[in-house]
């Protein structure tokens, strides 16, 4: 120690290079942190993938079979045309009897999604000019698939009286008014392709908000807090290293995501890359923050973990219309979701990729994505003690 | 050194009061004091008393309720004294990232610190070397020995040159040899860079040889100033007795029992005693025992303080043996712990390299050694929590690793780390250790009754562990290793952080277990609790350096330099001898 | 015999005091879950409604008239209708999201429909929310050729009109999404409280140290884990059966006794399973942390591939495994089907059945991995 006695004058060092040194000590150990713990890797680089190609390939609205059952009371001509239409599609594997009981337990146990019957005297009401009061009974169990069966074999029945038009007929014309549909951003209909640029938004939601929900209270659980409260560390500089490392993998974790998007999933990018990084920038600050507060509020991990769920993960699916339209929920219930910042950046993700820069609806997802990390942000400074007590 | 009296404090305590909310207790009560520049001040005082309140208060961690507090006469909760980096605060368990290694921590706190490049390297070198963690600089915080984390986390607070050190019981859980270590670092510290040092400690032969000291007992400041004042109020009052090697434990077991003697503790080849009055002294003389005067201790100048202000002592009174317990009394040398060379290796490292020992029935078998010598890994493998890579260890004849579940119902086990669910009440804790042991209903209610009554815990019987004092912790952990009356017990650093009163009652506690034949294997750090031991395995870097009784281990040292050593003389020297040898064969 | 059963007790006991210790967590235990039913059964829907649909016209017939009129009328699926001064406006509007579907109508309209001369409407839909835009286009295709078949002129107006498909819906005959949701939530938020409690049981007592303790007491590793595995398993299943009641309570879900009774015997398999995926993660975690991210590794892409939200019917062959595997799938089905229907006593079994080797499956898995983990 003897060589060292000269060592007690203050160093001589500025403020701002000191809180320099401060914040670049803490950021390094952030992400030594993060690299260290093989959770680390899981939230940054596994869970972001996984889950993305879980949207791709394990998500989709769309039904690909949906086995129907035709009670055919009693075959006829125009009923054999009828049912023609559903046995050349492929969406229809078709079941047909000749009475109902046969294919109602089939209904029953969800072997058959519906079940259409088609009277005796079907024929002779359609020529008859009646209405040929054919039914359709669809499995309601999951109301959401019902719809859609709904819809497809509504598409196909219309689709049959066209058909059955233009022969009798023998005009070009099979209506008077055509609906010419012409669907934009996304030609082909996928709804994959609206998905995964939405999905985005719960792949974000998760780095951000689960992994600095932990990672504050686990210094908390741990005690470390208390040796660095006694630096001269400060507030700010605590947040600064807590946010940049999250901030910048949250930004890796993006750009990873991307470019598995676009270039395997073949996703069209009509966007700019500059317009990305603004609103996924703008989204970050939103999913930190509301992981920080949390975990400044809850400073146990049990806890932090289960609100960032709460809060964080499950509002980004359920509440952001990625798979379920916002509109149609009740109108206290939509009012809540303008407090979800995924709402926000699934709108914008979508119009950036299949739209490309409009700035008037980037505008709005960035500016509101960033009042609500801000009032997150707001809501940890105020509320990090910067002392042990209670 | 400046005369300390004559210069300006540089620390004032005005009334201090500080009370928490939902804690009916106050943690400290109207506590004025004045400290000085440039000395070491010890804070002593049982479990409890307040002694990391104050160093929080001082670290400007938290506000009083009421009272002032000035350092360098200003506020510490003073942004500007935080970031002056003057003040230096080492928690309790100073929390190092145990997931950096050394160095990296290190790098941390010099950045937090703001430690500028060109001085850092330097700087760090020489803390390495100081605190002796150079070879281990690349090794993770998470693996280092209690004594090489405290050291490390003194480096961590050294980095910004403070002015005022706020030490809270830094070497708790340390080995002697570390602690000695510690302390000469903080003295050469103090030497050169005039630094104050607030060191509080649970050792008071540590704090005797601080400046000054501050006692605090239930929040309130009972004494403060040079430790050598508190030892001389016992002045006249202190006395030796030769006692035969075989008679000591038994002696001090009876002298504890008199209310007129205040302390009796091993001293040597001696029993020390305070007495309070000189009456029991010419009794002794009367029988023939040889009796000579003492010098007076700060531990016996604090227990008398104590002892005055409050008559607990007097209710740790021994009970008579249960019977059933007394039937199976003393079949002596029969061998109930034998360890057959067993090696246990993490990765390269040998945790535990070829021992061997045994333990007999009633016998109590102290491990020693310092942190990291391979204690608790030999536990570990004893207890059936570790598989040695090598060797055979059989407790109560059998493998705990192969044996039945039910065979490790003889067993009780305390470890180091208080390991009971905090999140249950004492009752509860006590409770479903004796469940799970299989206690029947009706024997578990008046087992936990009794164990509530005998380890007072019955006022904190509803108050969460997690909440109690650490020395109520220990209490528990010790209740609960013995619920289901086990015949071997195993106790890992029983008394560590635990104040000396309650310390004393830990050890009459064990020499009633040995009594009715129970087996006892206990570690610790403190050099006078070994002697209370039949037997001692010293164990140094894995291997077992020295084995006999106190007495044997003691003759291994003797020499003209050291005609009387301590156990602790014994242990430096020994460890100090292994170290040189290892050294001479690389 | 019964003084193991009374060791384990003396677990299980301590297990639900420490679960039910603290305030906060006996709150994030119960209160979540309750709100998160009530919230999300309201979000789960396909249904298209209140959309916003922007017009463009050069024609202002009264057919036009109509057309808006109608569309207007159509309360509940169309919120409003917006009228654009320029085709270059609609679809501004488009691009910014104002509008889900713009429609352009050509001059001449009217007179051309009047006349019973084909005619074309353009209609432009939002490929971002592609779901519900296809669901718009087919409610518009029906609302224009109600329109035409009105104002075509009499001779051309007969075979146009279409036949009308008779449609009922089994099980759920207003087909309310609430319907289905409810039952899928009530099984899913039960299944999170089990995973995240069994999950950090193992991890968090090692993470403390009290998980020596254990092992040094004569509880063998599979005592222990019984002990573990009880007390998460019969707060799931209370929680479950309180959120069954008060789902039908709140939402008039048609359920009988019976099938009250049916549901919580399927419950039982489905927690067992879930306890044992918990255990595994647990028993693999060193710490809480671990334990946490274990658990919401499984548990995210089990509510993905549970047919919750989706249908598991365009799963890619290569995950479809996974969804076959998958407990909350089955147990979804499971609760739907007895919430709506009765079934027969067969299709149940056959529904519930895969639970069982499921369980069976997990808990072993557990089993082996404690076991081989402690030593």
């Amino acid at each position: 120690m003897k060589e060292q006695g000269a060592h007690i004058e203050p160093l001589p060092e500025s403020g701002w290079k000191k809180r320099l040194y401060r914040i670049r000590g803490l950021i390094v150990k952030e992400f030594r942190h993060v690299f260290r713990d093989p959770s680390g890797v899981l939230i940054a680089v596994v869970l972001p993938l996984m889950l993305l190609f879980l949207f791709a390939y394990g998500i989709s609205l769309d039904l690909t079979r949906v086995p129907i059952g035709i009670v055919v009371e009693q075959p006829s001509a125009e009923s054999r045309d009828l049912v023609s239409v559903f046995e050349g599609s492929r969406s229809f594997p078709v079941t047909i009897a000749q009475h109902r009981h046969v294919l109602e337990p089939l209904l029953l146990d969800g072997r058959l999604l519906a079940l259409m019957i088609i009277p005796a005297d079907f024929q002779r009401r359609l020529y008859a000019g009646y209405d040929p009061a054919v039914q359709l009974i669809i499995r309601g169990i999951d109301a959401n698939t019902a719809e859609l069966v709904r819809g497809y074999v509504e598409a196909a029945w219309r689709q049959w009286w066209i058909r059955r038009w233009q022969q009798r007929y023998k005009s070009t014309v099979p209506s008077l008014l055509v609906l010419e549909p012409r669907v934009w951003f996304n030609e082909r209909v996928q709804t994959t392709v609206a998905l995964i640029p939405g999905s985005i938004a719960v792949i974000m939601t998760l780095i951000g908000t689960m992994l600095t929900a932990l990672v504050v209270a686990k210094e908390w659980e741990r005690g470390t807090i208390e040796a660095l409260l006694t630096t001269p560390m400060t507030r700010t500089e605590f947040l600064a290293s807590k946010f940049l490392p999250y901030f910048l993998l949250g930004l890796i974790g993006m750009g990873v995501v991307t470019v598995v998007a676009v270039g395997w999933m073949g996703i069209p990018f009509r966007g700019s890359v500059g317009g990305l990084l603004c609103l996924s920038s703008a989204f970050l600050l939103y999913a930190l923050g509301l992981g920080m507060m949390i975990s400044v509020v809850a400073r146990n991990q049990f806890l932090a973990t289960q609100a960032a769920l709460v809060v964080g993960f499950l509002p980004s699916f359920i509440l952001s219309g990625l798979v379920f339209a916002i509109q149609s929920m009740p109108r206290a219930l939509q009012l809540f979701t303008y407090l979800f910042a995924p709402r926000y950046f699934v709108e914008g993700l979508r119009t950036l990729f299949l739209a490309g820069d409009i700035w008037s609806v980037l505008g709005m997802d960035i500016a509101a994505i960033t009042i609500l990390g801000v009032l997150f942000w707001i809501i940890t400074v105020r509320k990090l003690p910067m002392s042990v007590e209670a | 050194m400046l005369n300390h009296k004559k210069t300006a404090p540089i620390i004032q305590l005005q009334s201090v009061t500080k009370a928490f909310p939902h804690f009916a207790r106050v943690a400290l009560r109207d506590v004025s004091a004045r400290i000085h520049p440039d000395i070491v001040v010890g804070v002593v005082g049982p479990d409890g008393a307040g002694k990391t309140t104050l160093l929080r208060l001082l670290a400007g961690l938290m506000t009083p309720t009421t009272g002032t507090i000035r350092i360098f006469d200003t506020d510490p909760a003073d942004p500007l004294i935080r970031q002056s980096g003057w003040i230096a605060y080492l928690p309790q368990h100073f929390a190092l990232y145990e997931e950096l290694t050394v160095v990296e921590n290190l790098r941390l706190y010099a950045d937090l610190r703001g430690i500028p490049g060109k001085v850092r390297e330097p700087e760090f070198a020489r803390l390495l070397r100081w605190t002796g963690l150079e070879r281990f600089q690349h090794r993770l915080a998470r693996n280092l020995s209690g004594g090489m984390k405290q050291k490390l986390g003194l480096a961590c607070v050294l980095l910004s040159r403070p002015r005022i050190l706020l030490l809270d019981e830094p070497t708790v859980g340390v080995d002697p040899l570390s602690r000695r270590e510690l302390w000469s670092m903080v003295q050469t510290l103090r030497q050169e860079t005039g630094v104050t040092v607030l060191w509080s400690t649970p050792y008071l032969d540590e704090a005797e040889r601080c400046d000054d000291i501050l006692l605090l007992s239930e929040g309130q400041l009972l004494f403060q100033g040079h430790p050598q004042r508190l030892a001389q109020r016992v002045q006249g009052k202190v006395f030796q007795i030769k006692v035969p090697e075989t008679q000591k434990r038994k002696f001090v077991f009876q002298t504890i029992e008199n209310p007129q003697v205040i302390d009796s503790t091993v001293a040597g080849s001696f029993i020390r005693l305070v007495l309070r009055d000189l009456a029991s002294v010419q009794q002794w003389q009367r029988q023939g025992m040889p009796i000579i005067p003492g010098n007076p201790r700060l531990e016996d100048g604090v227990l008398a303080l104590l002892y005055e202000r409050n008559e607990q002592r007097q209710q740790i009174a021994v009970r008579p043996l249960e019977p059933a317990r007394q039937s199976q009394h003393r079949h002596a040398e029969e061998v109930v712990v034998s360890v057959r060379d067993i090696t246990k290796r993490f990765g390269t490292f040998t945790a535990v390299d070829h021992i061997e020992f045994e333990v007999r029935r009633g016998e109590i078998f102290g491990i020693l050694g310092p942190n990291g010598a391979g204690k608790t890994t030999t536990f570990k493998m004893l207890c059936g929590l570790l598989k040695p890579t090598s060797g055979v260890a059989t407790v109560a004849g059998v493998d705990l690793l192969k044996a039945p579940a039910a065979a490790r119902a003889r067993i009780g086990y305390m470890a180091q780390k208080f390991s009971l669910y905090g999140d249950l009440t004492i009752e509860q804790n006590l409770e479903f250790f004796g469940g799970i042991y299989g206690l029947p209903r009706q024997k578990l209610r008046t087992k936990v009754e009794a164990a509530l009554r005998e380890y007072q815990l019955q006022p904190y019987a509803h108050t969460l562990a997690s909440m109690v004092p650490r020395g109520y912790q220990q209490r528990l952990a010790m209740a609960c290793a013995v619920l289901h009356d086990p015949s071997i017990v195993f106790l890992d650093e029983p008394t560590s952080g635990v104040d000396p009163v309650m310390r004393r009652e830990f050890w009459l506690r064990i020499f009633q277990m040995v009594e009715s034949g129970v087996s006892v294997v206990v570690t610790t750090h403190y050099m006078d609790e070994a002697e209370y031991c039949d037997r001692i395995a010293l164990m140094y870097g894995g291997k077992i350096i020295a084995l006999g009784s106190p007495e044997q281990i003691k003759d291994a040292v003797r020499s003209d330099q050291l005609p009387d050593p301590t156990l602790e003389d014994a242990f430096i020297a020994l460890v100090q001898q292994h170290f040189a040898a290892m050294q001479a064969e690389r | 015999m019964q003084q193991r059963w009374h060791q384990i007790g003396s677990l299980i006991r301590k297990e639900f005091i420490a679960i039910w210790r603290e305030k906060r967590i006996r709150i994030v235990l119960i209160l979540p879950p309750i709100i998160q039913l009530l919230v999300f059964s309201y979000a789960v829907t396909y249904e298209v409604r209140n959309v916003r649909v922007g017009i463009y016209t050069e024609d202002f017939g009264p057919v036009v008239h109509s057309l808006i009129a109608r569309l207007q009328g159509a309360q509940g699926t169309i919120a409003s209708v917006q009228l654009y001064a320029s085709y270059q406006q609609l679809q501004q509007a488009l691009l910014e999201q104002r509008i889900l579907a713009g429609i352009r109508i050509q001059k001449d309209f009217s007179r051309k429909i009047l006349a019973g001369m084909p005619e074309t409407v353009q209609l432009l839909l939002d490929g971002r929310r592609a779901n519900a835009a296809m669901i718009l286009q087919g409610y518009i295709a029906k609302m224009v050729s109600r329109v035409a078949r009105q104002f075509a002129p009499a001779q051309i107006r007969r075979p146009l009109r279409f036949p009308s498909l008779v449609t009922r819906v089994w099980f759920n005959p207003n087909l309310l999404s609430t319907w289905s949701a409810l039952p899928a939530l009530v099984v899913i938020l039960s299944n999170l409280v089990v995973l995240m409690i069994t999950a950090l049981t193992i991890a968090r007592e090692r993470e403390l140290g009290t998980f020596e303790q254990l092992l040094v007491s004569p509880l063998t590793s599979y005592e222990v884990l019984i002990g573990k595995a009880i007390p998460p398993f019969v707060l799931g299943f209370v929680e479950g059966s309180l959120m069954m009641v008060l789902i039908t309570v709140l939402f008039g879900l048609p359920l009988t006794f019976q099938s009250a009774v049916l549901l919580l015997l399927t419950l039982v398999p489905f927690l067992f399973s879930i306890v044992g995926v918990g255990l595994f993660v647990s028993s693999l975690a060193s710490t809480q942390q671990q334990g946490l991210l274990g658990a919401f590794t499984y548990q995210v892409p089990a509510v993905l591939l549970s047919g919750f939200a989706t249908p598991l019917d365009n799963i890619h062959p290569a995950i479809r495994w996974i969804a076959d595997i998958n407990p909350l799938q089955y147990a979804i089905t499971a609760t739907r089907v007895l919430f709506l229907e009765h079934p027969s006593a067969a299709f149940l079994v056959h529904l519930v059945a895969p639970l069982v080797p499921i369980s069976i499956g997990t808990l072993t898995a557990a089993a082996l991995l404690f076991r081989s983990k402690v030593g």
